[in-house]
Parts: structure tokens; C-alpha cells; sequence
């Protein structure tokens, strides 16, 4: 089962979410942590997961 | 929908995706909120309170209450009010940092809190790869 949880994986797939790349991020609410999942990944997500790559491409605010 | 049957949405669709979330006071009271307690990927444990007074007409706030949280060098974040390369705005007069997610012109009455706090999750992740290698947020997740 896919579960690349480290969080240095986390952070080159945010990174590469930002830059429009096809990294998929997925929220895992039975462990509570991130799954990252590159374009290449084949092996089965949690069932349970909920998709979080929308949320973290649409951006934040940019205050100030 | 009314308030009362929204919030009450809202707080189901909480607790299903998020352990020990919350919203306090749903049946009246002076702190109308939601409360609960994040845990990043590396075992670190956040607590954020969001303050429902204007939900869902305009996004809520989001505050990060425990811990104080400093910057990479060992700088409270509190101090550096506004950084939109943090994603952060002011924080309160508890040196509660509060993340900004949702700007005004994209917020609809339709955003869950279940969306608000899924995006204080993404934010705690990409705020502890700033404290391991010193890059800003916005590195990590874009501006909107």
C-alpha cells in the first residue's frame, strides 16, 4: 500500500504541486498525517484517505 | 440552512475527518469556535482555534494556540506580524500566530471548516519544512 509519508517526501510534493506538477497529496484522518503520491505511483491508497492536492494548488492568501 | 443546522454539519463533518475536532459552544455560549488538535507527520502536536463569529459570511480566522511558534532561526513568529511569505497574518494578543488561507475575494458561503482546517493541516507540514531547512512557506505552498 502507497503510503509515502516522510516528511521530506511531503515537502517535494508540495513543492511540486506549487510548481503544477502532477504530485498528488492525500490526507490519511485514521493516522492523521499526509500521503504524498508521485505521477509514477501504482500501488493502492487507503481506502480511507481523502484527496488534498486541491488544496494545497489552489494556494493561500497572500497577505500584506 | 439555517446557522444552527449548518454548524451542526459542519461540526459532524469534522469529527468524522478530524480526531478530537470539535466546534465548542454549538448550542450557544460566548465562544463559538472550533478547537481540536492536529499531529504533523513527524509526531508534532498542533492546536488550532477558529472563532466562528462571522462564519460563514467571511472566512474565519485560524489561530495556532499551542505551541508558540517560532520561526527557523528561534524567532517567535508572533512578533513578525503580517508575512505573506509565511502565509501569516497578525497574531492575537495570546502570541497566537493566525495562518491566512482563504482570501476574501475566493471565500464562499459554501467553504467548509472541514476545508479551513484541511488547509491548517497542509500549512503545519510545510511550516516544519521551513524550520528544517530555512525556506519561507510560500516555497512550499503557492499564493492564491
Amino acid at each position: 500500500m502507497a503510503s509515502n509519508q516522510d516528511p521530506k517526501e511531503i515537502s517535494k510534493a508540495l513543492v511540486n504541486i506549487r510548481e503544477q506538477e502532477d504530485d498528488e497529496l492525500y490526507f490519511d484522518p485514521k493516522t492523521g498525517k499526509l500521503v504524498a503520491r508521485s505521477p509514477n505511483e501504482i500501488a493502492p491508497l487507503d481506502s480511507d484517505s481523502v484527496p488534498a492536492t486541491e488544496m494545497a494548488r489552489e494556494g493561500f492568501f497572500r497577505a500584506g | 440552512m439555517d446557522l444552527a443546522r449548518r454548524l451542526q454539519l459542519e461540526d459532524n463533518l469534522l469529527r468524522r475527518h478530524f480526531y478530537g475536532f470539535r466546534i465548542q459552544d454549538l448550542q450557544g455560549g460566548p465562544n463559538l469556535g472550533v478547537v481540536g488538535t492536529l499531529t504533523t507527520n513527524s509526531a508534532r502536536r498542533y492546536s488550532l482555534w477558529i472563532p466562528l463569529e462571522r462564519f460563514p459570511g467571511q472566512a474565519p480566522r485560524m489561530y495556532v494556540v499551542s505551541p508558540l511558534l517560532n520561526d527557523h532561526k528561534g524567532n517567535p513568529l508572533w512578533e513578525q506580524g503580517v508575512r505573506s511569505d509565511m502565509h501569516l497574518l497578525s497574531a492575537n494578543e495570546h502570541r497566537h500566530v493566525q495562518i491566512c488561507h482563504y482570501q476574501d475575494s475566493h471565500w464562499s458561503i459554501d467553504v467548509t471548516l472541514y476545508k479551513v482546517v484541511m488547509k491548517g493541516r497542509i500549512w503545519l507540514e510545510a511550516y516544519e519544512s521551513h524550520l528544517r531547512t530555512g525556506n519561507t512557506i510560500d516555497y512550499y505552498l503557492g499564493h492564491m
